[in-house]
């Protein structure tokens, strides 16, 4: 995406001007309250992923502004907020995908347990082999079932032998919920398979190199209900086990499978604390309008 | 990448280091209009001796001569084959780059004809008629002495003998060796014949070149690319239209074009091996005396090309459309030939 | 009824009408490109087809060792200068007694080849005990023979035979002492002054290895300068000026190259004039913007899902390059390099530089041996006197036709066949 394209999408995120907003308030007489820091819980102890003061700057433009949180072990974290909030770029910040984009620059501290993200003596792969990635709509490679979720473990040298590599093939498919239905056809294309399958797929793909985080971008945004429910189910098993960060923009499935929910607004993390607490008694006005649907 | 940058800089001077590579095919190149003749004695030199067949370029008799003029070495031509004989400048320019001892060689000679369908009418035009309908200026019709923009429209107009047909006249383009015969033995034969004009040859040598050698621009002279081919073509689609080609092309087509008389002469061997029909070129070729003994096969061929059996009267050039040289020019040529004697530079004079 | 529906009403009909029209004009356009592809089949096919068969005589020819000066068939000297025209003449001489004069002899030994010559050798070398036998032979036809047979009626009283020659065919034919077959020569011979025995192989190995050489540099070299410009160069004013500059390359006249070739690789290198090499590196240069651009574009077209995808993964940027982009741009690679291939086989231009357009008898064995190419041969015997030549010009182009078709079909069909549906 070049810069125009994604000065659009930061655009599109101030879909309702902040002074609309207060005049409304105004005329029912609340009183317009903002907060500067981040509403909330936003740090635990022992985090598995811990991030400070990060700004992402696209070219000249900041995209996210001084966002700090952390990411505890074995839970699942969901971030929410409008449309180009930031969600996605912060997302990327954690595998460092963004470094794929020239003209993106990262600020702060990020950190995987006790290793610093943005170390440059950090190798990048090593990085992306412990922390994974599901994108919205289902990309799996143009080659076999097999040989898709095999690519990872094969790569990164997980596997000597093939006895080994078919075991996290299995392993991985059983864990996504697909292995039964493609058991038998583990050579044919991955590409014959429908979107839900083939969203399931890239998740096994994901799981094959045992990432200690997994990261997921709207992974249900493109699927059928039905899928989505199988997934959901799939993601509340992962998630006692391993940490997965979830963006998404379905409420209802933040509050169906998260323990902690984030919420963000022009790439400024506004409140962030236990799903309950925020879908029902949410802390910021922000929160509130945008759960309560007054913008999307 | 330090290494292979290294690699890649070593391959290159190694590349460009290389010597010129051996080389076992005698190389021609030259005139258009002697290659015909040329390709002719390769091909049977090559099927009936063990030596490889000759390569044979076509690059014109000025391009030929520019090459062969290059150098001495396996990667320049061995013989160049000319249409005309060799200028001073480019013997000097061969001396200047080393190509010092050069054999020349008369081949024959090619007629020059002008011709028209065999649908068309019988004509019979003087160098004179063809002069006046050519050239771009003439001499004033009212007879003083001097230059006008050529008035002529039909063939009547310059000569009431003539059939009162427009002046069409398709030819060869500026390139062309045949178009520098063609200015030189028929424009400026007629030219020639105004005393005043001739006269104007040792007052202001540029000038008479310019008048007696242009030819007129304003479409009743139409060049036609160097494919002869297509001069026949047209000519046999359009009966009116005249043609100016080589003699091998006259030959090779009878039953498609016919010659026109000039001077009541009609062009075959005899005529212009005699010099009785007046539009004749000699056609040469030059051997390069420092390759013989470097490149197999040089002095066979030239021995094969100067036999009897190629280029006598009953010979297979002959066969082609090659109008032989009289008899004791030949012997002469072939002695030359055989001894590879070169050239002085007199020559020129 | 609303009045915009009045409204609409009234232009519908030219709207119409302008539709049809628009349609009419595209169909014309096609027909006019249709009509002029018919019109240039049917003239080459109806001037070449004639090429491809030949007329042969049956002659009783007696190897007779006087005639022929050989005493001792297995002496390849007095093979090499045997008087096989000799031979010949003695046959046609039985076969129409009472000739007269040299001139009446002379006529009736031209109607004959002269390959027949070089064919009794060969078949004497091959097998000396013929010496002195007696066998019928067919014998190929002198090509103004040959094209009297192939004539019709009217053409024929228009031939480069006498009346008298004419006489003689005709008695051949009716007796059926001439057969038609096919012509060999044309594919097994290289060049030749002599149009029955000319033939086109010596042109289609110049032109397959010229394309090998081509083939081996310019594709390569092109991929991997457009992976390069796509994936690695960085985005700054150096990359863009390379990238006007290579476009630029590919509207650059086709002869520039071949001056090019004559001043570096002929000149500063010293190779050989007339190899497939040079002419080969000529072409390359030649090619080489084509490929890079379509590559470049075929590169573009992988989506980046699957670059993010393999990314996510860990792979690094070389594999990403090598195991997805490479394999998936593949078929729109291929494709530019079969046209771009197709393209330079076509060329002769920048080959009149570097000295392949000569008359070259000989076949050549590989890329360093003289050779010349299809479309050059085209061009030399477009321009050669006899008139046999012009219906071997049209094979010739039938020939090379027949390659680009075939190679612009495989360029399709590749692409249909490996066309991915994202």
């Amino acid at each position: 995406m070049d810069i125009a394209e994604k000065m659009n999408v930061f655009q599109d995120a101030v879909q309702v001007d902040p002074r609309v907003v207060a005049q409304e308030h105004m005329m029912t007489g609340e009183n317009l309250y903002i907060p500067e820091k981040t509403v909330g819980a936003p740090f635990v102890d022992d985090p598995k992923m811990r991030m400070r003061d990060v700004n992402v700057f696209y070219g000249a433009d900041q995209a996210i502004h001084g966002v700090s949180l952390d990411i505890g072990k074995n839970e699942v974290v969901a971030l929410i907020g409008p449309s180009g909030c930031g969600k996605s770029t912060f997302l990327r910040c954690m595998n460092r995908m963004n470094d794929t984009i020239d003209i993106c620059r990262v600020e702060g501290s990020l950190h995987l347990e006790n290793q610093d993200i943005y170390d440059p003596k950090l190798d990048v792969v090593e990085l992306r082999a412990r922390v994974g990635m599901v994108f919205q709509k289902p990309n799996p490679f143009p080659k076999s079932i097999y040989d898709n979720v095999a690519y990872g473990p094969r790569i990164h040298g997980l596997a000597n032998r093939k006895t080994d590599l078919d075991e996290i093939v299995e392993n991985s498919l059983r864990k996504a919920g697909l292995w039964d239905e493609v058991k038998d056809r583990l050579n044919s294309s991955a590409l014959a398979l429908s979107g839900g399958q083939q969203q399931r797929l890239c998740i096994a793909r994901a799981l094959s190199t045992q990432p200690d985080v997994l990261l997921m971008d709207e992974p249900t945004g493109s699927i059928d209900p039905i899928a989505t429910a199988k997934v959901e189910d799939l993601l509340q098993e992962l998630s006692e086990t391993g940490t997965i960060v979830i963006v998404t923009h379905n409420m209802q499935q933040a509050a169906r499978i998260s323990h902690r929910t984030a919420f963000m607004y022009l790439g400024e993390a506004m409140e962030f604390g236990d799903t309950n607490q925020i879908f029902t008694t949410p802390r910021h006005p922000r929160t509130e309008s945008y759960i309560t649907g007054r913008y999307g | 990448m330090k290494n292979t940058h290294k690699l890649v800089l070593a391959a290159a001077l190694a590349l460009s280091s290389v010597p010129a590579m051996a080389r076992d095919t005698v190389s021609i190149v030259g005139s258009s209009t002697v290659y015909p003749f040329a390709t002719v004695v390769a091909e049977r030199f090559g099927r009936n001796t063990s030596f490889p067949t000759p390569k044979i370029e076509s690059t014109g008799s000025g391009g030929g001569l520019k090459l062969f003029c290059q150098g001495v070495g396996t990667q320049h031509p061995d013989i160049t084959n000319a249409s005309r004989r060799m200028k001073q400048s480019e013997f000097e320019l061969c001396k200047s780059n080393g190509v010092k001892d050069i054999t020349e060689v008369q081949i024959g000679y090619d007629g020059l004809v002008v011709a028209n369908s065999v649908k068309g009418p019988d004509l019979d035009i003087s160098l004179r008629d063809l002069y006046l309908a050519m050239a771009k200026d003439v001499p004033n019709p009212n007879g003083t002495e001097e230059l006008v923009a050529n008035p002529y429209k039909t063939w009547k107009d310059v000569n009431p003998a003539l059939p009162n047909v427009k002046i069409e006249v398709v030819g060869p383009p500026p390139t062309s060796g045949t178009r520098d015969s063609f200015n030189e033995l028929g424009v400026e034969g007629g030219c020639k014949t105004f005393p005043w004009l001739k006269a104007m040859k040792d007052q202001d040598k540029n000038k008479y070149k310019s008048v007696c050698r242009s030819i007129r621009e304003d479409g009743h002279y139409i060049e036609a690319g160097e494919n002869d081919n297509l001069i026949i073509q047209k000519l046999e689609s359009s009966p009116n239209i005249l043609g100016v080609f080589g003699f091998s092309f006259l030959d090779q087509n009878r039953s498609i074009v016919k010659a026109v008389k000039i001077k009541g002469v009609s062009p075959n061997m005899e005529t212009v091996g005699s010099g009785e029909y007046p539009m004749a070129r000699s056609m040469y070729f030059y051997v390069k005396k420092a390759h013989v003994g470097v490149i197999p096969g040089i002095q066979e061929y030239v021995k094969e090309f100067t036999n009897d059996r190629a280029w006598g009267d009953e010979g297979y050039l002959a066969d082609k459309g090659l109008i032989p040289s009289p008899k004791n020019e030949r012997m002469k040529w072939a002695d030359n030939a055989k001894s590879l004697s070169s050239m002085t530079g007199k020559e020129f004079e | 009824m609303s009045v915009t529906t009045e409204q609409v009403r009234k232009t519908l009909a030219r709207r119409y009408r302008a539709e049809k029209r628009f349609k009419a004009y595209g169909i014309c356009a096609i027909s006019i490109g249709l009509l002029a592809l018919l019109l240039l089949f049917t003239d080459i096919i109806g001037k070449g087809y004639r090429a491809f068969y030949e007329y042969s005589v049956a002659l009783q020819i007696t190897f007779d060792p006087e005639s022929l000066e050989i005493d001792d068939p297995r002496d390849l000297e007095q093979l090499q200068y045997g008087n096989y025209e000799a031979v010949v003449r003695e046959a046609l001489q039985a076969r129409f007694p009472g000739v007269e004069g040299r001139e009446g002899r002379r006529a009736l030994a031209a109607l004959v080849s002269t390959a027949a010559g070089y064919r009794l050798r060969e078949m004497l070398e091959n097998s000396p005990e013929l010496l002195g036998q007696t066998r019928t032979l067919w014998l190929q036809l002198n090509d103004d023979a040959d094209m009297f047979l192939k004539s019709s009626e009217a053409k024929r009283k228009t031939a480069r035979l006498s009346d008298q020659q004419q006489t003689w065919m005709l008695e051949l034919e009716q007796s059926d002492e001439v057969r038609a077959g096919f012509n060999h020569s044309l594919f097994t011979r290289g060049d030749s002054r002599e149009p029955e025995q000319a033939g086109i192989l010596g042109a289609i190995l110049g032109s397959f290895f010229t394309m090998l050489v081509t083939l081996a540099l310019s594709f390569p070299i092109g991929v991997a300068a457009a992976v390069y410009l796509e994936e690695f160069a960085p985005k700054n004013r150096f990359t863009d000026f390379i990238e006007v500059n290579i476009n630029n390359l590919a509207a650059v006249p086709s002869i520039i190259f071949g001056l090019l070739g004559l001043a570096v690789f002929i000149g500063l290198f010293g190779m050989p004039r007339s190899v497939p090499l040079v002419g080969g590196l000529v072409l390359t240069l030649m090619t080489l913007p084509t490929i890079i651009i379509s590559s470049r574009a075929a590169i573009k077209a992988v989506p980046p899902s699957i670059r993010q995808a393999a990314m996510g993964l860990g792979a690094s940027k070389m594999q990403v390059v090598l195991q997805f982009v490479l394999p998936l741009a593949l078929p729109g690679m291929l494709t530019g390099g079969i046209i771009g291939m197709a393209q330079a086989l076509g060329e002769t231009a920048p080959l009149l530089m570097i000295g392949m357009v000569a008359f070259i008898v000989e076949l050549p064995a590989g890329a360093m041996d003289a050779a010349t190419v299809l479309p050059v041969q085209v061009f030399l015997w477009a321009s050669s006197p006899e008139q046999s030549f012009v219906t071997m010009t049209s094979a010739a182009i039938m020939v090379l036709m027949t390659f680009l078709i075939t190679m612009n079909t495989l360029a399709v069909v590749m692409r249909k066949r490996l066309e991915r549906r994202w």
